[in-house]
């Protein structure tokens, strides 16, 4: 997978399908109904439960709604992902064939510059929400592929790191 | 929080031409609008170092040092202090720092 600028946008080009996958999860991840996940997205601002609810009130549920705002944003721009054709040549046998096309397959998704901004708060908040979702703790994250680890871990961390590395890369100049 | 016309508007009318100087009591509203605030930033398990730092960058305009300073703060020891100053500024930063996925708070300054 690899980046590449231009004045109008951002490409995320080559991608396998792992990781399109995990775009794709996104939305889901960031509107999950989960209490932990809405309190994380969502933060107190004051430690006083009372000072946190008139806080709460004056501010409606304009931060929510910045949320929703940029995930649907991502959500569209995922809309347009291209299939980059692999070079194929086809076996004859199907499940052979299936099985190297689908890891041969890999896709680019077009950034408007006006989108950045949200696909970088979306892909923070997509970290924060795996996180939860998948039960990561502090030092899964610190040790990340760790053999010793719960296979299903291990995919939670390296889905956390495609996210945080796609972030850093568009964060860059 | 003491609305910003109580304060204003005795200094308003003591100003204007024509009018008779009268002493205001002052005393207890000055003191509630001084009352500094901290905003302050916690440490999160996934939020990489080099997005923090473009945050406080971009919410408080602070140089790449400071930020970067700040930051570190921020990782070695769970929290920092990213601003101190009146309440109602720092509920906007606290709110655009949620908005970028930050967890941070307010509470009152030390001493106050």
């Amino acid at each position: 997978m690899h980046i590449e600028r231009e004045d109008e946008g951002v490409w995320l080009q080559e991608m396998p399908m792992w990781v399109v996958d995990t775009l794709l999860c996104l939305p889901e991840w960031i509107e999950s109904d989960n209490p932990d996940v809405r309190a994380r997205l969502l933060p107190k601002a004051y430690e006083d439960e009372q000072e946190d609810k008139e806080w709460r009130e004056a501010l409606g549920s304009s931060l929510e709604h910045l949320v929703a705002k940029r995930t649907e944003i991502v959500r569209g721009d995922l809309q347009s992902l291209e299939i980059v054709a692999p070079d194929f040549e086809p076996t004859g046998d199907i499940e052979e064939d299936e099985k190297r096309l689908s890891h041969q397959t890999l896709f680019n998704v077009w950034i408007p510059a006006a989108h950045v901004s949200a696909w970088i708060s979306t892909l923070q908040a997509g970290t924060h929400a795996i996180f939860i979702l998948d039960g990561l703790t502090a030092e899964d994250v610190d040790h990340e592929v760790d053999d010793d680890l719960d296979p299903e871990k291990q995919i939670s961390i390296v889905r956390l790191s495609i996210l945080q590395e796609i972030l850093v890369r568009l964060l860059e100049d | 929080m003491t609305p910003m016309h109580e304060w204003i508007a005795p200094r308003l009318a003591a100003n204007a031409s024509g009018t008779k100087t009268v002493e205001q009591p002052e005393t207890d509203t000055v003191t509630k609008l001084s009352t500094p605030w901290n905003v302050i930033v916690h440490d999160d398990p996934v939020t990489t170092m080099i997005y923090v730092v473009k945050v406080f960058m971009e919410i408080f305009s602070y140089a790449q040092g400071k930020a970067h300073q700040l930051m570190m703060e921020v990782h070695s020891t769970g929290r920092s202090v990213v601003w101190t100053g009146d309440r109602e500024q720092a509920e906007l930063f606290v709110h655009k720092l949620h908005g970028k996925h930050l967890l941070a708070h307010l509470e009152r300054s030390e001493g106050d």
